[in-house]
């Protein structure tokens, strides 16, 4: 296994004012946004790390266009609610990065339409150019798009390591699964120290 | 009634081969108990039977690994290397065939994958879009690994995506519970059996 700091990036999925702000939109569906704040000081302290050891950010994005023509059959038909309350709306505050995981000038930033931050996004080339063999993964929701993405790194043949400590989800039981799955066949699990150290030693 | 799986619909039936379900296969090797995954057959069975009986396409997905592994890339390599070791699904194998109650017909086309998700890498998606189908009811194993990763992939392309509970089977239960209630939460119709197929027997053809 060859891990060095020129190879890896940290990938900061979703940690935007929607799911994590108590304003944002995923509160106003009901779900507890206190659960997903979990996911805060970790992945705060991996973006710390990853530029004190000049690890490459990618922030991922969950932005739809503002009449959701975008949504396809997720939101037209499995989740119509996210339309009601335009859920993640492209140049509003929802879609914002969360202030703390804010990015700055040469972080990459992927907006993404879907859950997985692989389909009909830039993201795979920016790995392939960037000539990433190690992907490290923070962000929410553990189930839904941080999961969707790291099947999907996983099946590229990129080797994950996904920050257990750093990553949250709205309900406890689809949390522990996530975790099970991606542990059994698509990831690496560690937990944010055990990442830093990593880094360190290069 | 599922009105929109009355057309442009097609049956997916993800890996119900030797090396899944047999009790001799690639899984049971490596101790898990192919019982469970058993489950699946009777559902899988009755949906390909009324499939055929009203022209509905069945496509079959087969996992396939090439006899010395060189395509399991990490996931054989590093995270679950006992794959290689059982030869589970190799090209060839007994393990690698489609179980003999689901035979696939000449006339019907079969997806060879080395991936969880039966959309990477293969031509399932062109095939589909090709032959304008738009909804795909999915049943077979393992629920949480290859169906779960096939429907996340489908809903995201933007196919109906209709998983059917009582004929996907997972080697653990508390997998196989939340698995389908995470594929309802952002991705699936859960449906079972009954429901698709009365659905297909009130259809003309």
């Amino acid at each position: 296994m060859v891990i060095n700091n020129k190879n890896s990036i940290l990938l900061v999925i979703d940690m935007q004012n929607s799911f994590l702000h108590p304003d944002g939109t995923m509160s106003k569906l009901g779900f507890d946004c206190k659960k997903l704040r979990d996911a805060i000081p970790g992945s705060e302290e991996l973006v710390e790390k990853a530029r004190l050891n000049e690890i490459p950010i990618i922030f991922t994005q969950y932005v739809y266009h503002p009449d959701f023509k975008d949504g396809g059959w997720l939101v037209d038909e499995i989740s119509p609610e996210l339309r009601d309350v335009k859920l993640c709306v492209k140049g509003t505050w929802d879609a914002d990065n969360y202030q703390t995981l804010y990015p700055q000038k040469n972080d990459v930033i992927i907006e993404k339409n879907r859950p997985s931050a692989f389909i009909s996004t830039q993201l795979e080339s920016y790995l392939n150019a960037m000539l990433i063999e190690n992907i490290f993964v923070c962000g929410v929701t553990a189930n839904m798009c941080v999961e969707t993405t790291v099947r999907d790194a996983c099946q590229r043949d990129f080797r994950v390591f996904l920050a257990k400590d750093a990553i949250a989800e709205v309900d406890d039981d689809r949390m522990k699964v996530a975790l099970l799955a991606m542990e059994y066949f698509f990831a690496k699990v560690l937990n944010v120290q055990e990442i830093i150290q990593l880094w360190n030693k290069k | 009634m599922i009105k929109n799986i009355l057309s442009r619909t097609a049956l997916l039936v993800v890996d119900m081969q030797n090396g899944f379900l047999g009790e001799n296969g690639g899984m049971a090797k490596l101790g898990f108990d192919s019982k469970l995954l058993q489950k699946a057959i009777p559902g899988c069975v009755e949906l390909v039977q009324i499939a055929r009986q009203k022209n509905t396409p069945v496509i079959f997905t087969q996992y396939l690994y090439e006899k010395d592994f060189r395509d399991g890339g990490i996931q054989v390599e590093e995270i679950f290397p006992g794959i290689k070791e059982v030869g589970l699904c190799a090209i060839g194998s007994h393990d690698s065939l489609i179980i003999d109650e689901l035979k696939p017909k000449t006339s019907e086309i079969i997806i060879e994958k080395n991936r969880p998700s039966s959309f990477y890498s293969t031509r399932l998606e062109t095939y589909l879009r090709s032959q304008k189908i738009n909804n795909l009811v999915i049943c077979g194993v393992t629920t949480n690994i290859c169906v779960e990763t096939t429907a996340r992939d489908s809903a995201q392309r933007d196919f109906g995506t209709y998983v059917v509970s009582d004929a996907v089977a997972e080697v653990d239960d508390f997998r196989h519970t939340i698995s389908l209630k995470a594929l309802e939460h952002m991705f699936a119709k859960i449906v079972t059996v009954k429901d698709v197929t009365e659905t297909w027997l009130k259809k003309n053809s």
